[in-house]
């Protein structure tokens, strides 16, 4: 039991033992002086005298080094003159070592940004105190959608009065403003919080305050806004607080200004995903009475410390019991029926990433076992050269754990350079990688190299060389039994060694196999994806997502007027074909479902609503945006308020209500049969269009001319019927001539009109369907990379342990040759060699391969995970290169001079 | 080597510690040297280690806190390094040897004890 003095006295005697030196020789010349007087005054001569005192005293630097002992670390000692001693052996091998660190580095390096990732994502999805208590709360209402959804103006207030399991439960929807006063007017990304929400997340400002409850309630104009807005648009000026910005054009005071780093709702699919400012909810009289439309609302929660989700989903279904049993309107009531879903919200946060980040876990961690298990190998070649010299290092004394602790001492050291420089390569990419991160990925895009990650690399170090040194180790000591001393020289293939270093090899194989088998599918799907057909012509169009602020176009009628202006002006360009303004673009992933009833479609028993996507179009929409006719006709602008009721349908909603027939002139209408709705006429089909992703299934959709849905349905329907979303719309324009003219075009038509109006995500439909497919391409290009690297390896790994082979059987080739064999012969045993190993390799892979890839089924598109040309595909390419690299030892091999190989005996 | 015939005393792990601070308690400020001869007349025969064996002994006490080592004379002018107890010693020196007093009890009836 050391007490912390005498670890700083040994630590100080440590780092200058210099004064202690001289004390304690001086002590002890003292002593032995004193011994030597009293002997002299005994009687003895001065010499006898001398004799006995040093008898008497004992060996004088004996004494002293135990003294040392005593006072100082020695073992420190110990451990610097063992590293000094492998630093000196990995500097008199450079080749070795820069091949070893190198390695190392890569899969160090690499593993320490996908883990960065997992920590962004999977470990530490939730930036806020105590974040495990956070749930979502959303409803699953089957006559809507089979997912899940948010909730409604209503039950959000209803769950917030009356549950009890939460802390705080509050509500948070994402809305767009256009921004103004003072400087150019810009479109920014906002959220409407309950005044609970601040509590839920537990988040203060860093200036200034949240709203109140008081404030929420009675629609206060005030706002709260991010540190990057407040550097943006008030240059990080403290006066901020209590100045005024127009939001919609309506003043809004600037009340409190977030910490950096803040951001709610968290990055995510949608560019929705991300705000710059925080508005009081401040429920409207209607959305307060929307008790079954407009499930927008998000509700958040934290559940107080004892309470498990469970419980909590319990609390929140006995509310929304209520809700179905008493509080539904009456025409609702007995039709609907919904549920509560309460998820940790850390779940619902990181799910999308989570099969790609499970990936790149396992495929980094392949990469790294590949990594270790080559310079294991290299170690292994470099201890059996070294072997002789450890042998005599044992006949001299030296203990065998010594041996070990030196061997280890040098895989440490090459595992904590290869550390080094993994963490820094680590450190300049994550940053790099983040950058390349597509949407839907946005929450990796979070990943910073930070004290975990440092941690982690610290971890990593440590295993690794416990990985790569035991093996060389236990192999140097079990070879010292076998006395290899008596060896001559060329006995370091002891067999079980030479073994040893085989099964490396067919690991090392067998993990690239599956890795390649991976990328290979990856690649596969995302060349599928590329020539799938999103449903429509991408090349030659634009668009573009436009709001109307409510407090300029507080009615249809102005609405309207504003976009038949556009549609006029933009028609007018010379350039231009097609104009047209939608609710839904297709692979934005904004849908509107409803239910739907076809004429003379009797559904099966038993069968659910029939819910298709509902998008409302005026102009030439379906035109613009490169929908293919099947057959019918588009809208005209005769299909207008006062005509007959029309629909065009996609390819899936005739597919599944009329199968084998066209449905052309066939009648349906939204809602039950027995809606007032008007029945429509379906006069046009057009190809499924994608509306989430390339790689995901079309949905159905029923397209129908906004101006007739708005003029049949009585307002209480509109409600229901028309998206809630409505006042986002997407302007889409086709024309002759490249995109960036009628990209202009549309800018300056829509500046013309408002010069207020802020456009966003204007771009070519091309671009959209190319980050629809990102994600995909970013899944492939890692492991792609992670794959080349792996195999480099593995190649690296033959050639070492063949051409090692190669190197120790020279006498045994030469002897060969002098006996007649010839040289194709002994370069066809040496390649037989290396693809033996590799096909046995091969063997492993694909068993392992087979097993695991049906792990990433969801990230693959229009591939099954037993991909037979894929693996076929893999294999071949590694037995290539077992071929290529057991090649060069083999020719090697074959222009062995008998007479000289004989003769260096 | 006469003693070699008498049974040895080993000095017990640890002991040696307790023997020196309860040696400088007695005695007063002793050197190196002044311990080892007390050593020997209170075990009656020549130490069974070497005299330099009390030198790791004495830095680990000293680093303790427990002794504290000058130079000074000794009575023939020469020079020496002695150690006294301090404080701090005398307190770890009731401990230790309350400590050792029961476990020396403790030995000693188990050795005596008759089972039945």
């Amino acid at each position: 039991m050391l007490t912390m003095r005498r670890w700083f006295a040994k630590l100080a005697n440590w780092f200058w033992p210099a004064r202690a030196e001289r004390d304690l020789a001086r002590e002890i010349d003292a002593h032995v002086g004193l011994l030597e007087e009293e002997y002299r005054r005994r009687g003895l001569s001065g010499e006898e005298a001398r004799f006995a005192a040093k008898r008497a005293f004992g060996g004088v630097e004996q004494a002293k080094e135990r003294q040392r002992e005593e006072r100082s670390l020695m073992w420190l000692d110990e451990i610097r003159r063992d590293l000094r001693y492998a630093l000196r052996s990995l500097r008199r091998t450079p080749g070795f070592t820069i091949v070893a660190v190198l390695t190392l580095a890569l899969g160090i390096g690499a593993s320490t940004i996908i883990f960065s990732f997992a920590d962004a994502s999977l470990l530490n999805p939730l930036p806020f105190p105590h974040g495990d208590r956070l749930v979502s709360v959303n409803e699953v209402v089957p006559l809507v959608s089979n997912q899940p959804i948010r909730l409604t103006a209503p039950d959000l207030i209803d769950y917030e009065q009356q549950a009890r399991a939460f802390a705080a439960l509050g509500g948070w929807t994402a809305r767009a403003f256009e921004l103004s006063g003072g400087h150019e007017s810009e479109h920014v990304q906002a959220a409407r919080f309950t005044a609970n929400m601040f509590e839920v997340l537990q988040v203060r400002p860093a200036r200034g305050r949240v709203f109140t409850a008081h404030e929420d309630q009675t629609g206060a104009r005030v706002c709260v806004i991010s540190n990057g807005l407040w550097q943006r648009w008030f240059g990080a000026d403290p006066s901020a607080l209590g100045r005024t910005i127009d939001l919609d054009r309506v003043p809004y005071t600037v009340i409190g200004i977030m910490p950096r780093g803040f951001e709610y709702p968290l990055p995510g699919p949608s560019d929705a995903q991300h705000s710059d400012i925080w508005v009081p909810m401040s429920f409207t009289a209607t959305e307060r009475q929307a008790r079954l439309d407009n499930w927008d609302y998000n509700g958040v929660a934290r559940m107080k410390p004892d309470v498990t989700v469970a419980q909590a989903s319990a609390d929140v279904n006995a509310i929304a019991r209520h809700i179905v049993s008493d509080l539904l309107p009456p025409r609702a009531a007995g039709h609907i029926t919904f549920s509560a879903l309460v998820q940790p919200l850390a779940e619902q946060v990181s799910g999308p990433v989570r099969p790609l980040v499970l990936l790149l876990l396992g495929a980094v961690g392949c990469l790294l076992l590949i990594a270790c298990v080559n310079v294991t190998n290299l170690l292994l070649a470099r201890g059996a050269t070294r072997e002789r010299d450890f042998a005599v290092r044992v006949a001299l004394g030296a203990g065998r754990g010594r041996l070990v602790r030196q061997l280890l001492f040098e895989s440490l050291l090459l595992a904590v350079v290869s550390a080094v420089a993994g963490g820094l390569l680590a450190w300049w990419s994550i940053g790099a990688v983040s950058a390349l991160m597509p949407a839907r990925f946005a929450l990796l895009g979070r990943a910073r190299f930070d004290w975990a990650v440092l941690v982690f690399v610290a971890g990593l170090a440590v295993v690794t060389a416990v990985a790569v040194g035991t093996a060389p180790g236990w192999a140097a000591t079990s070879r010292l039994r076998v006395e290899a001393i008596k060896d001559r020289g060329a006995s370091a293939g002891s067999v079980p060694h030479r073994r040893l270093r085989s099964l490396l090899v067919v690991a090392e194989v067998g993990l690239s196999l599956v890795l390649l088998v991976g990328a290979g599918l990856l690649t596969r799907s995302f060349n599928d994806l590329l020539e799938t057909s999103p449903g429509f012509e991408p090349e030659g169009a634009v668009a573009a997502s436009v709001r109307l602020p409510e407090e300029a176009y507080p009615d249809a009628v102005r609405e309207r007027t504003f976009y038949r202006r556009l549609h006029d002006r933009l028609h007018a360009l010379s350039h231009t074909e097609f104009v047209g303004v939608g609710s839904a673009l297709p692979l934005s992933g904004r849908r509107t479902e409803r239910d739907f009833t076809a004429d003379d479609y009797t559904p099966p028993p038993m069968a659910k609503l029939s819910i298709v996507g509902m998008t409302t179009v005026s102009g030439e929409y379906l035109q613009a945006i490169g929908a293919m006719l099947v057959r019918g006709r588009y809208f005209t602008p005769q299909d207008g308020e006062g005509s007959a009721p029309v629909a065009i349908v996609t390819q899936g909603v005739a597919h599944q209500f009329w199968p084998g027939e066209s449905p052309i002139g066939k009648r349906v209408k939204w809602g039950p049969r027995d809606s007032p709705l008007p029945w429509m006429t379906v006069v046009g089909e057009v190809n499924d269009l994608k509306q989430d992703a390339l790689d995901a299934p079309a949905a159905p959709q029923v397209f129908v001319p906004a101006d007739q849905l708005a003029a049949t349905m009585s307002p209480e329907y509109q409600a229901v019927y028309i998206p809630a979303a409505l006042r986002a719309m997407f302007i889409a324009v086709r024309g002759r001539g490249n995109t960036s003219a009628l990209a202009t075009g549309l800018r300056a038509g829509v500046q013309q009109i408002d010069p207020q109006l802020a456009l966003t995500d204007l771009r070519p439909l091309s671009e959209v369907v190319a980050s629809s497919a990102a994600p995909n391409r970013f899944n492939m290009l890692l492991m792609g990379v992670f794959s080349i690297v792996a195999l480099l390896l593995a190649a690296i790994g033959v050639y070492g342990v063949i051409a090692y082979s190669v190197a120790q059987r020279t006498q045994e080739i030469g002897i060969r040759m002098a006996l007649g064999a010839d040289a194709g012969a002994v370069a066809r045993m040496v390649l037989s060699g290396g693809i033996r190993l590799a096909a046995m390799g091969i063997g492993v892979g694909v068993i392992g391969a087979a097993l695991l890839a049906p792990l990433i089924r969801s990230l693959l598109f229009g591939v099954r995970p037993l991909d037979v040309p894929t693996f076929a595909a893999a294999v071949a390419v590694l037995l290539a290169i077992a071929a290529v690299a057991s090649y060069v030892p083999a020719r090697r091999a074959a222009r062995v001079d008998p007479q000289t190989a004989l003769r260096s005996e | 080597m006469s003693s070699e015939k008498k049974p040895r005393v080993e000095i017990l792990q640890g002991t040696l510690d307790l023997i020196l601070l309860r040696a400088l308690a007695t005695m007063g400020p002793q050197h190196a040297y002044g311990l080892a001869t007390r050593l020997e007349q209170v075990t009656e025969h020549p130490l069974t280690l070497n005299q330099g064996t009390l030198y790791p002994a004495l830095v680990r006490l000293e680093q303790k806190g427990w002794i504290k080592g000058a130079w000074q004379k000794t009575e023939h002018n020469r020079e020496a390094k002695y150690y006294g107890i301090t404080r701090a010693g005398e307190r770890a020196l009731e401990k230790e040897t309350e400590k050792w007093r029961r476990l020396a009890g403790l030995v000693d009836k188990l050795l005596t004890d008759v089972p039945n």
